[in-house]
């Protein structure tokens, strides 16, 4: 048993259940359709689809940014239909996110923008200028500490972001197209380190383009085509056409 | 432990919010230091006028003559009628003979004056003893007059009404244009703090909806807008009153100086009473709109 978010999580409950999940923009744009699956805690999972197919509008309800217009969704063990303003943002401490273009405040150091999510929590300086430092440490950025984000490669600011969305220890990694903006190698350093990351136990959530990567990790792969599901492979491949 | 390192946090991000938006957050202050100068002055003013009417109305009094030939218990009995209304603060009696010294003090300069002494013990004011009324609210003198005047054994009755009626309609006027003046910049202050509020959470957009997805509750973001409400209100507080501070007593002192004629005849009040009531007031005022201000501003960006 796992209490998360002041619910019980039975060991059997998958970590995320997605029930019918619809999605209908004010202008009548159906973004998701009849959306169902689970994840279960300590997966690495992939969410592929072509542009429009739904994957942002899905991350966004994992975010409780959007709600749908029906359906239920439990992410540990919480239902976020019923979750108040108030709780909504303890509910995203248990997520870490990355994304894209790594959204890292350029006017501070690498220091101040993950010791920014622990500030948000709360947790005093001392145990902060720790937390970041173990963090810097795992993604190896321990040289760099001072130094603003503009000064780094794409390559060490998407692993800042990954040190800023780890230091609170969240059970969810959900990185939207985390190598989009890096070159191969860097991408793959990016992917390697969250299968490290999942190996440590935390559940990863990658919604990824990026066939090359997708095909050589051997996860489970998600494939999602004009807001529905069209495939959930374990162990599956990039399946629509290349580039 | 943890409720302090917010708050130096969100100090020290008001304070960033301050010098990243330091146009408008001066002139937050100055419009906010403008209006509490002004409700100073006005506070100031009517308060030393409010004192100056009810000075004026001890001595503004309504003399109350009896008819001719009425016995002395008649006359007590008249007193004690007086007396007895609300609007009342005190009754004095002035017998004939005191009246006619009186007279002869105020027109001759004095009992040895040769022409006053041609009356010899004759008193040509025997029928003018009288009552001399003094209210508590100068505003009710017409009422009272009414009342007196119904009374038997009365023969005349003199009041000023209209100096007093006019003393308090001055008084009036000036609360009220000062209430709206005040008015008036209190929602130009609430207007640019929350010009500079917003201008702040512009600046801070991205940050902010970063803070969000991390798990930032509403107060932990919008605590350094409200501290800086908080911070522009106390600025624009403390300088006015400093200067009024300063002031107040120096002004006093000028007039008394420049217009020594006006020095028996009004009076002002100390400083210390002044302020007494306006820098509570005016910190209350200041802050108040400072706090008020940006918690609307961040309410209206937090629903977004």
């Amino acid at each position: 048993m796992a209490k998360r978010s002041g619910r019980i999580l039975s060991d059997g409950d998958p970590l995320i259940r997605l029930e019918s999940i619809s999605k209908t923009y004010s202008e009548g744009v159906e973004a998701l359709h009849d959306v169902s699956f689970s994840i279960n805690k300590g997966e690495f999972v992939f969410i592929v689809g072509p542009s429009g197919s739904g994957k942002s509008t899905l991350i966004k309800i994992l975010l409780k940014e959007l709600d749908p217009t029906s359906g239920n969704i439990h992410v540990a063990g919480s239902d976020l239909g019923t979750l108040k303003r108030r709780q909504v943002s303890r509910y995203r401490r248990n997520i870490g996110v990355v994304f894209q273009n790594f959204e890292l405040l350029k006017d501070r150091s690498v220091y101040e923008n993950i010791a920014l999510a622990q500030r948000v929590i709360g947790v005093p300086k001392r145990k902060i200028n720790r937390n970041v430092s173990s963090m810097l440490s795992l993604v190896g950025l321990n040289d760099k500490i001072k130094v603003n984000p503009e000064e780094l490669s794409g390559g060490e600011q998407q692993r800042v972001a990954l040190a800023r969305a780890l230091v609170n220890r969240p059970t969810i990694l959900l990185a939207d197209e985390p190598t989009g903006n890096l070159d191969p190698g860097n991408a793959w350093s990016i992917m390697e380190l969250m299968n490290e990351i999942n190996k440590l136990g935390t559940t990863v959530i990658v919604v990824t383009h990026n066939p090359e990567v997708v095909d050589a990790m051997q996860k489970r792969v998600i494939a999602m085509k004009e807001g529905r599901i069209i495939a959930d492979i374990s162990k599956g491949r990039y399946i629509y056409e290349r580039n | 432990m943890k409720g302090i390192s917010v708050f130096i946090y969100s100090l020290r991000q008001s304070f960033k919010n301050m010098r990243h938006n330091w146009l408008y957050t001066l002139a937050s202050i100055g419009t906010i230091a403008a209006c509490l100068f002004l409700f100073g002055v006005f506070y100031s003013v009517v308060s030393n006028l409010t004192y100056m009417i009810k000075s004026a109305e001890t001595s503004v009094g309504v003399t109350v003559f009896f008819t001719e030939g009425i016995s002395d218990d008649q006359i007590k009995e008249i007193g004690s009628q007086i007396e007895a209304r609300n609007e009342v603060k005190n009754i004095e009696f002035v017998s004939a003979e005191e009246a006619w010294d009186r007279f002869r003090e105020d027109t001759f300069g004095g009992a040895s004056n040769e022409l006053a002494e041609t009356f010899g013990d004759d008193n040509p004011l025997k029928d003018s003893a009288s009552y001399e009324v003094y209210l508590n609210d100068v505003s009710k003198q017409s009422d009272l007059v009414e009342y007196i005047e119904s009374i038997e054994g009365v023969r005349l009755v003199n009041s000023s009404e209209a100096t007093a009626r006019w003393l308090s309609d001055v008084n009036r006027l000036l609360g009220y244009v000062s209430v709206a003046i005040i008015i008036l910049l209190l929602a130009v202050s609430i207007f640019l703090i929350s010009t500079t509020v917003s201008s702040g959470f512009a600046a801070r957009k991205k940050e902010i909806g970063l803070m969000r997805l991390i798990g930032a509750t509403d107060l932990f973001i919008e605590l350094p807008f409200i501290y800086e409400g908080i911070i522009i209100g106390l600025t624009g507080t403390v300088i006015p009153v400093a200067i009024m501070y300063i002031m107040y007593n120096r002004i006093i002192e000028f007039i008394y100086d420049k217009f020594s004629i006006l020095s028996g005849v009004i009076e002002f009040l100390d400083g210390s009473e002044i302020f007494m009531t306006l820098v509570p007031v005016s910190f209350a005022i200041g802050i108040g709109i400072g706090f008020a201000g940006s918690v609307w501003t961040t309410r209206k960006h937090m629903k977004v």
